[in-house]
This record gives C-alpha cells, sequence and structure tokens, in this order.
C-alpha cells in the first residue's frame, strides 16, 4: 500500500453499494486535492517565499496561483544552466508552440528570465551571449512541455520539463445583459444530474449518479462539507438521470433511476434512500409527477395528477392565462404540448427543456436546449407559446452538450447542466431570465 | 431596438432552421460497420499492430485503464487508482463489474490476463485486497497509459476455454474473417450502451464500403486518409483522428548498399514531405520529421529541417552506387503513391530508388521499405519503442524513461539516418447520417466501447 497517495483517478462510478461507499470515502478523504498536489503546492509556497523576496516581484505581479509553473520554469532553468556550464550572459528566446495564451507566455518568459537573474545569468544580446537559449512552451498528450535548447556555435543541446495541465475551475462567465444569463455555480468530473443552491448562493447541493453532496462557499471558493452515498441495487443506466427538489426547512427528495431518497442540509447532511420506482416531480413540489423508466433514460408517460402522456425526456411547465399546460419533449424526437389534449408542436428544440416563470413577458417561458448530439456544444434558448411559439432570448452558448434543465425553487431560473467538451467536466449553471 | 428586432430574427431563424432531431441518446438500434480487415480471431490479447482486430476486441473485452477522447487516462476496470511520489509503486482498485458468463471480476483473473499480455513485465503485480499493486525498481509514471493498451484486457475463460470479458458488447455471432455480431451487455457496470448491436462486416474493399454507406446498408466505414477531404460531400461526416500512424522508410542495415551514411542522408535530404503532405495526403496529417507525431511527444518541432536538394547532391556525388530499391506494401495504394513520389524527388537529387510492390507479409528484399507504422500508445516512451521496433533500430526506450531519454534515443535513431520519417497520417471514417454522440478518440479507434454512441431508429 503507497504510504503517500499521489492520485486518486476516480471514474463513473457506476456501480454497486461497497465501491460507492469507497469511492465517498476517498472523496471524503481528499474532496479537490490529492497528497501529492498538496505536497507539491507546499513546497511551491516555500520557494515561491524565497523567489518573492528575492527575484521574482514583478513576475508574479499579475500572476494567478500558478505554483507548478514556478516549480516547472526553476527545474528548466536548473537543468539549462547544468548544460551552459552557469555562463553570466546568455540570450533568451521564447516561442509558444502550445495552445497556452499569448498572457500565460509572457508570464511563463517572465518566470524564466527572473530564474535566470536568481541563478546569476545575465540576459544580453545575441552576439553578446556567449550560450544563446531558445525556450519552447509546447504540449504533448500528457500535457504542457516546456522545452529549452542551449546553442553553443554548431552544438545543440536540449532539455525538457513536463508541466501538468492546470486544473483551475474555470471563471464565472456571464452573458451579455440581455433576457437570458447563466451563471457557472460548480463543475466536476462526475456527471451532475441536478443541484440546487439557497441562502444567496453560499450553499449548494449537487446530486450525482452516487452520492448527494453539500457544499459551503468560502472565501468565493465552494468547500465540500459532506457526501453521502445512494445505495444501488443496480448499474446504473447509460445517461443518468436524476432529479433534485428542495423543500422546506432545508429538506429535500432526491431521486435517481430505481432509488428515492429523502434527507435534509440544515446542519450535518442527511439522506434515507429506499429502492422504489416513485413517481418524480416534475417541476414544483405539489407539480405533477412522472414515472421513470428504472432501466432507460426517459419518462414513461405515466404521470400522477395530470393526463398520461406518449414518453418523454423532458417537461416544462407553464402557464397560460389560468390554465395550466405541459410541454413534453418526446423520445420519438416530437415536441407536444398538453393541455386538454395532446398536440404536437412544430418546433425544432432539443430533448432537454423546462419551464421558467420570469415575470416577463407573459410570465412563463419555456427554456430549451437546442439540437445535436452529446458530441457537440449547445444552445440554449426561451421561448413563449401563446398563439404560436416565439423565441423571446437570443441563444446563450453552452460549452458541451445540455444533459438536465430542471425548474427551481429561485423565481425566473433554471438549474441546467451542460457536459464541457474541452476539459470533460458537468458543469452546473443557473439560467436566469430576466427582463430589460 | 434595431438590436432587439434583429436579435429576434436571428432568433426566431433559429428556431426555423435548427436541425430536426432531438439531443438526448435513443435506446436501440443496430450499427452497420465494414471493414477491410478480416478478424479470424477476436482475442483479448491480440496483436497489436492489426488495428481492426484491436477495435472490435476492445468492445468485449476492457483493460484496467481506458482512454478518454483526448486520449488521457480514464477508469474502466480500475475505478481509481493512487501511486508513490516515485512512481515505483502503483494501486489500482478494482471495480465491482461481471464478465459476459456471469462470474464476478477478480483479482486473480486480473493478475493472470496481466501476465499473459507481458511475459516480461516491467513491474511486480500482487493482489492486496481488491485491488493489484504493481511495483517496480524504476519509476513508471506513464503506468495507466501502459494499461490502457488493448493487449492488457482483462478476460476470464469459460469451461472449454474461449475467452469471456467484462465489456458493453458480448458476442452474439462470429464468422471468422467475415461477420461479427455483438449484442448490448445488459449488465454492463457502467449502464446498458444505447446501441441493441454492433454488425461488423468484413473483408469489404473501400470501394464496396463506399457503395454500403450510399445505399444506407452500413453506418461506419473506413476512408483512407488521402480520400477524406474528397468525400467531405454534405450528408457525409468524416472523423478524423490525431496522427496515429507513421510513413517511414526503414533502410536494411544489413544490406551493402546501405552502408554509406552519406547515401541516406542523400535520400532524406531529397525527400519533399511538405509537397507528399499537400498533394498526396490533401493535407491530412502532418510531414514527419521526427518518429513520434507532435500530440504524443511535444518536441516533434526540434527535428523540423528542410528539403536540401544541393546538399542532397554533394553527398550523392561522394557515393560510389547511388542506387536503391524500395519496397512498399503492393496492397495500399497510398503507400505506393509516397514510394513513387519519394522515387521522383530522388531523381532529382540524382540519385536512383526504385520502388517495388510486395505483399506486405513478405520478407523484404529491397535496400529499404516503407513502412506503415502503427503508433501504439499515447506514451512516447511505448509508441517509440513500437516504431523502433518496426523500423529494425534500437535500442528502444525502457519503461519509466524520462522523455529527454526518449527524446534522445529518438536523436540517435534519427541521426543514423537509418529511419527517415516521411509524414505522420490519421486514421479517418465516414459516419452515416443515423450515428450520433460520436466523438472521434484522438488517439484513433472508435468511441463505441465507451456504450455512448446512438442511432437514429425512427
Amino acid at each position: 500500500m503507497p504510504d503517500r497517495i499521489c492520485e486518486v483517478a476516480e471514474s463513473k462510478l457506476r456501480n454497486y453499494q461497497i465501491t460507492q461507499l469507497l469511492n465517498v470515502m476517498i472523496r471524503l478523504a481528499h474532496p479537490k486535492m490529492s497528497v501529492s498536489a498538496k505536497w507539491l503546492r507546499r513546497w511551491s509556497l516555500r520557494f515561491s517565499v524565497f523567489v518573492a523576496v528575492v527575484a521574482l516581484p514583478q513576475a508574479l505581479r499579475s500572476q494567478p496561483a500558478k505554483s507548478t509553473w514556478i516549480d516547472a520554469a526553476a527545474d528548466l532553468v536548473a537543468k539549462t544552466l547544468a548544460r551552459t556550464g552557469q555562463p553570466s550572459a546568455v540570450s533568451m528566446d521564447l516561442n509558444n508552440a502550445s495552445s497556452l495564451s499569448g498572457d500565460d507566455a509572457a508570464a511563463v518568459r517572465r518566470l524564466l528570465e527572473a530564474q535566470l537573474a536568481a541563478r546569476g545569468a545575465r540576459i544580453v544580446k545575441p552576439e553578446q551571449a556567449a550560450s544563446d537559449l531558445r525556450f519552447t512552451l509546447s504540449e504533448n498528450a500528457g500535457g504542457l512541455l516546456w522545452i529549452g535548447e542551449i546553442i553553443s556555435g554548431s552544438k545543440r543541446d536540449v532539455v525538457m520539463t513536463q508541466v501538468a495541465r492546470s486544473e483551475a475551475q474555470s471563471p464565472i462567465e456571464l452573458a451579455p445583459a440581455i433576457t437570458l444569463q447563466k451563471e457557472l455555480i460548480w463543475s466536476q468530473y462526475e456527471p451532475i444530474l441536478d443541484f440546487a443552491t439557497w441562502d444567496n448562493r453560499s450553499r449548494l447541493l449537487v446530486l450525482d449518479p452516487w452520492t448527494v453532496s453539500l457544499y459551503r462557499l468560502r472565501n468565493s471558493r465552494w468547500s465540500l462539507e459532506q457526501s453521502l452515498p445512494i445505495p444501488h441495487a443496480r448499474p446504473s443506466p447509460m445517461d443518468t438521470r436524476g432529479r433534485l427538489l428542495m423543500l422546506r426547512d432545508h429538506k429535500f427528495e432526491a431521486f435517481v433511476p430505481g432509488q428515492h431518497c429523502t434527507g435534509a442540509a440544515e446542519g450535518s447532511l442527511r439522506l434515507e434512500c429506499r429502492q422504489a420506482d416513485d413517481p418524480w416531480p416534475l417541476a414544483g413540489e405539489n407539480s405533477p409527477r412522472a414515472f421513470f423508466s428504472a432501466t432507460r433514460n426517459f419518462f414513461t408517460g405515466v404521470l400522477t395528477g395530470a393526463p398520461s402522456a406518449s414518453p418523454f425526456f423532458s417537461a416544462a411547465f407553464f402557464q397560460t392565462g389560468n390554465r395550466d399546460t405541459w410541454t413534453f419533449a418526446g423520445t420519438d424526437g416530437r415536441v407536444r404540448q398538453l393541455a386538454n389534449a395532446e398536440t404536437e408542436l412544430r418546433v425544432s428544440w432539443g430533448s432537454t427543456l423546462a419551464g421558467v416563470k420570469s415575470g416577463c413577458g407573459s410570465g412563463w417561458q419555456v427554456l430549451a436546449a437546442g439540437t445535436g448530439d452529446f458530441a457537440q456544444r449547445d444552445l440554449l434558448q426561451a421561448f413563449e407559446l401563446n398563439a404560436g411559439v416565439a423565441a423571446v432570448t437570443s441563444p446563450v452558448e453552452v460549452p458541451g452538450p445540455v444533459t438536465a434543465i430542471w425548474a427551481t425553487a429561485e423565481a425566473n431560473a433554471a438549474a441546467v447542466v451542460a457536459r464541457n467538451l474541452t476539459n470533460g467536466k458537468y458543469e452546473g449553471y443557473s439560467f436566469s431570465i430576466n427582463c430589460r | 431596438m434595431k438590436a432587439t428586432a434583429f436579435q429576434s430574427i436571428v432568433a426566431s431563424l433559429l428556431l426555423v432552421l435548427g436541425a430536426q432531431a432531438a439531443v438526448r441518446p435513443h435506446y436501440g438500434g443496430t450499427l452497420r460497420v465494414e471493414m477491410r480487415a478480416s478478424v479470424q480471431l477476436l482475442s483479448p490479447s491480440s496483436n497489436e499492430t492489426n488495428a481492426a482486430q484491436e477495435r472490435v476486441s476492445a468492445l468485449v473485452f476492457e483493460p484496467l485503464v481506458a482512454l478518454d477522447a483526448n486520449a488521457q487516462p480514464r477508469p474502466a476496470l480500475a475505478f481509481s487508482w493512487q501511486h508513490t511520489p516515485d512512481y515505483k509503486l502503483w494501486q489500482f482498485w478494482l471495480r465491482l463489474a461481471k464478465f459476459h458468463d456471469g462470474s464476478p471480476l477478480s483479482v486473480a483473473q486480473v493478475l493472470a490476463s496481466l501476465s499473459a499480455a507481458n511475459p516480461k513485465p516491467a513491474w511486480r503485480a500482487r493482489a492486496e485486497g481488491e485491488s493489484i499493486i504493481f511495483e517496480s525498481e524504476v519509476p513508471l509514471p506513464t503506468l495507466p497509459l501502459q494499461l490502457a493498451q488493448q493487449r492488457n484486457a482483462i478476460y476470464s475463460k469459460t469451461a472449454n476455454g474461449d475467452p469471456v470479458g467484462t465489456g458493453p458488447f458480448r458476442v452474439s455471432e462470429w464468422q471468422a474473417g467475415k461477420h461479427a455480431l455483438l449484442v448490448a451487455n445488459d449488465e454492463y457496470w457502467n449502464g446498458r450502451p444505447f446501441l441493441d448491436a454492433i454488425e461488423v462486416a468484413m473483408d469489404r474493399p473501400l470501394r464496396d464500403q463506399m457503395i454500403s454507406l450510399e445505399l444506407g446498408r452500413a453506418d461506419l466505414i473506413e476512408v483512407e486518409v488521402d480520400q477524406a477531404r474528397r468525400l467531405a460531400l454534405p450528408g457525409r461526416r468524416i472523423v478524423t483522428s490525431a496522427p496515429v500512424e507513421l510513413f517511414v522508410i526503414a533502410f536494411d542495415q544489413e544490406r551493402r548498399a546501405t552502408q554509406d551514411p552519406r547515401l541516406r542522408e542523400a535520400v532524406a535530404l531529397a525527400i519533399d514531405r511538405k509537397a507528399i503532405h499537400e498533394v498526396l495526403l490533401q493535407r491530412q496529417g502532418e510531414p514527419a520529421f521526427a518518429l513520434l507525431p507532435q500530440w504524443i511527444s511535444g518536441y516533434a518541432m526540434l527535428f523540423s529541417t528542410q528539403r536540401d536538394l544541393d546538399r542532397a547532391r554533394q553527398l550523392r556525388n561522394q557515393v560510389r552506387n547511388p542506387s536503391l530499391t524500395l519496397n512498399y506494401d503492393s496492397g495500399d495504394t497510398l503507400a505506393r503513391s509516397i514510394a513513387e513520389r519519394i522515387a521522383l524527388n530522388a531523381q532529382d537529387a540524382g540519385l536512383v530508388v526504385q520502388p517495388v510492390g510486395q505483399n506486405s507479409s513478405a520478407r523484404n528484399t529491397a535496400d529499404m521499405r516503407l513502412a506503415r507504422v502503427r503508433l501504439l500508445s499515447p506514451d512516447p516512451a511505448t509508441a517509440l519503442a513500437g516504431v523502433l521496433a518496426v523500423t529494425g533500430m534500437g535500442p528502444q526506450p525502457v519503461a519509466g524513461s524520462s522523455l529527454e531519454q526518449i527524446f534522445r534515443a529518438e536523436q540517435a535513431a534519427l541521426d543514423s539516418s537509418y529511419a527517415i520519417p516521411i509524414a505522420a497520417v490519421p486514421e479517418a471514417y465516414t459516419l452515416g447520417a443515423r450515428v450520433r454522440n460520436w466523438s472521434q478518440p484522438r488517439a484513433g479507434g472508435w468511441p463505441l466501447a465507451w456504450g455512448e454512441v446512438w442511432v437514429e431508429t425512427n
């Protein structure tokens, strides 16, 4: 057994109970960071203190906390100077052949210059240099690769340093101040099925196929408070779905295929689950509920508190006048409206939608994902359904396919989950519809 | 106001002009695949140079670790792993999974499978509870990448000795070299795949594959890389990987004609890789000056050299007999085009290179041969070892080599001029209109083992 855990690669863990419990234990032990990362960060911190005092105030001025870069720059310069025999005068050139931005490349240049200076090397013009140093910022399948070429006359020597890619969380993105706004709340590698925030978005409950996790916002960062497993009697289906319904006094209900859980998020997290195919709430607490197919990814169409519909992936509740109306994204690709009877709408929406009570326009809108499949970026747009269907906002892009849209207890907002195609993470957004 | 009106128009247009299908995956349907190769035996520990065998095998047999679309390790039969800071000790935790015959995955089967696939491993593996410990004298920083190779798939054996896997599909029909029907594994640990079945038709020439696609009888066909651009017509979707194959000239080191390094260097300097890339390969992949493509090594740009006919002629004038024969696989039309272009390039430098088509399985009888080498892994050490083995070069980098050591091994091979890289090319496929959720893996192959691809059945 390794004495120091360096990496815990968590999976799309759709497995049985024991495995999930283990998974949760690991997550609780190392919520966002492995011991190795801590170790690296500790040493990086020591080194950065030294550098900050001795040589690097300029280099670090506009930098985010990328301590691994400082380590990498130190390593590369140390290797480089070991090959040059510590000359006092070198020329330096830097070429960015990686996906790093110009600003990041400039920051690396400053780090390298500072490291050279800290080790007694003076950067001069090529004609005055004893050695020419050519640094290249490259990348390979394993991450970033920084290369140093030491050129003395016709002789060339090469040194390299592999740099882990930054795992920094994406910054919050805000759409232009028009009617539809998105705000990134949370991202993780495990599929987010649903999430909810409260207390002015200082508390966050996240449902994934295997756990319910409670987070608290501290110094603008979410920290895990508790995570409890959801037992499973059998593997979850592909494209697992789930629903989290917040009730009064921070109580909640959680639904995943074949399991119905109740719990509370006041103080410590409590969760009780039982094997059941109870119907899931489609909108709020008092909305009709629908039976979910436990081994597939859709609702059967059987509703409680409303007439039954064709099998569907998602549903939007809204009111037109005093009339309650449901719109269903059917498993056959058709969108149907259910008021007194089922009628088909001639729209090109994706299979994920929800109703939002914004108070704008007619008061209610349907928020619908775009078309395309799960290998493509997606667009969300709000529509109104009166005499016909009208788009009332510009489409807003998310960095991958939308996997869930759920109505929330928060006025004018919906919880949207998308899978970021760039980094593979699931991202939970709050999409709000605002009046201009 | 104008902006608002414009936005409304754009929004309405988007509403009207949007694509017509729902995004959420649908269960059901059969994906029909056609391929040139004939897979005779479905074996987990297959010969990895046979890409077709590996593609089919990956649907049935899974390793501990898989590669995601960006060629990064992701959990498969191991749901997590950890290592010591020096990378000499690794621990992989097994998930609870079942083989297709219903028996549970066990540590013993994992050890047996890995032992059979790695007669001389760089590690010592042992069981610790429900985990596997790998120990090594040297650091193994890329062990997950090595374990992700299909030859490291885990299998059990039935009473009659047939291997069974844990993968998302199980074999329903198997007609060696001709036809396979794989059906969804309802008990798959990651959830039942969306597809009901995958039907594989083998031994299908590219032309026949294209006809099948056009007639709606196939959903996934192969495309030779030089045809990818031409076939990219509306209604067809061409997908390509990162460069995963290398065209490389390998000199026969035993032949007298190849002993003079000036002759080998003259050939290397005469080849116009840029023209080969732009014209013959239709700009697919990249001209190769290194044995590993940039996306795998990250340092390929350090080997960039330009065609230098003057220098090539100078060197040619220094050698006694500037004449060489060049073998290529006679069944590979792209290899033939490249070999003929190399001969023309050599002629420009006053060299005589005679291309000779030869069956790929025949023993090489020429001074040099144009090899099409499959890059076995995104792990630079594994990939370079594979290239050096095929080209008869050495010494090969060992597991645990640092990137600088790998670079120096590659540099030594290139400096010898016994291997001349020509171009690195991707894999290419054409998808039918029914296929959805296809995220082409960067490292090549099909994403079907992830179980996420589905087909429109309405």
